[in-house]
């Protein structure tokens, strides 16, 4: 029997509803100051000292440093599951976001879990060789609340081009 | 509103794609060329990223006191960054609204087109940012203090 992991099937072979945990990461005062210095070059970011007067009192990880362990932990997950994989089945893209919030802060030392459903599929064809597949995804800290969520449509490769 | 443009270089893409984005077509010419993308380019998170800093400098630069950015309500992309592509981020519409999930701040709603050199649209967002309520003044009170 074949085993179903995230990117190893086709576009028509994956259910709305299969749920995956993509794995955790403990943010360290160091890497969140490192992307903050290119991304969000502000004290509240950058500089641990400073911040601890500031308005989240203590040094908080940018919000995009939050989506962009997200991907990732979704690649290394993929890296794991869909070895050998090397095809529209695995390495699908973006295409849009909708409804990103960032809930609280993460700060160093937090432990971030990240999770993916599939919440809907679109009857179009991309390109006459791409479907699109809308997932949830949510990431919380280790006290359980949640710290962001989005929905994101990211092309899979249908198993065969329609005969136009 | 047009905000300063950022050039983003070969090794700004790659090491972003090591840290967070290790997929081919952001690390390697050859497979970027055979993939959807046709060539190396910027993982989407770092185009978003960068977007966003580039908003955050627009605002600033315009005295208003932007803090960060609290929600996307969506984000389309549009068009692959390539090597070289100088990024910059046109504010087309901004609305303030009172109130924040960020103490003594207000939203700000804005309508964001990131475009390249060539005035091609790289990526389209309708986002919310906090603005500071005390203005520019409040948020180097509260830096200094």
């Amino acid at each position: 029997m074949t085993t179903l992991y995230l990117r190893n099937r086709w576009f028509e072979d994956l259910p709305v509803g299969e749920f995956h945990v993509f794995g955790s990461h403990t943010f360290s005062e160091l890497e969140m100051i490192t992307f903050a210095r290119q991304f969000s070059p502000r004290p509240e970011y950058t500089d641990a000292e400073q911040a601890r007067h500031l308005r989240f009192r203590g040094l908080i990880a940018a919000p995009w440093h939050i989506n962009a362990m997200w991907m990732r932990k979704m690649v290394d997950y993929m890296e794991i599951y869909a070895q050998g994989v090397n095809d529209g089945r695995r390495n699908g893209a973006g295409v849009a976001l909708q409804n990103l919030e960032w809930f609280e802060p993460v700060r160093p030392g937090h432990s971030i879990t990240y999770t993916y459903e599939i919440i809907a599929k679109s009857d179009g064809v991309i390109r006459d060789r791409w479907g699109s597949i809308r997932s949830r995804n949510e990431a919380f800290n280790q006290y359980g609340n949640k710290v962001m969520s989005f929905e994101i449509d990211i092309l899979a490769e249908r198993s065969h081009s329609p005969t136009v | 509103m047009k905000s300063k443009e950022h050039v983003l270089s070969r090794q700004d893409i790659t090491g972003y794609a090591k840290a967070f984005d290790p997929q081919p077509y952001h690390l390697d010419e050859a497979a970027a060329q055979a993939s959807i993308f046709g060539g190396l380019c910027a993982s989407g998170w770092q185009v978003a990223a960068l977007g966003t800093r580039l908003i955050g400098e627009a605002l600033l630069t315009a005295d208003i006191a932007f803090v960060d950015i609290t929600r996307v309500d969506e984000l389309r992309w549009k068009r692959p960054s390539f090597v070289d592509t100088a990024l910059a981020a046109r504010i087309e519409q901004y609305k303030l609204t009172s109130g924040s999930a960020i103490p003594c701040c207000d939203t700000a709603h804005l309508s964001v087109t990131l475009i390249n050199h060539e005035d091609q649209v790289v990526a389209e967002l309708q986002c919310q940012v906090a603005i500071d309520q005390r203005g520019m003044a409040g948020l180097a009170q509260e830096r200094s203090s």
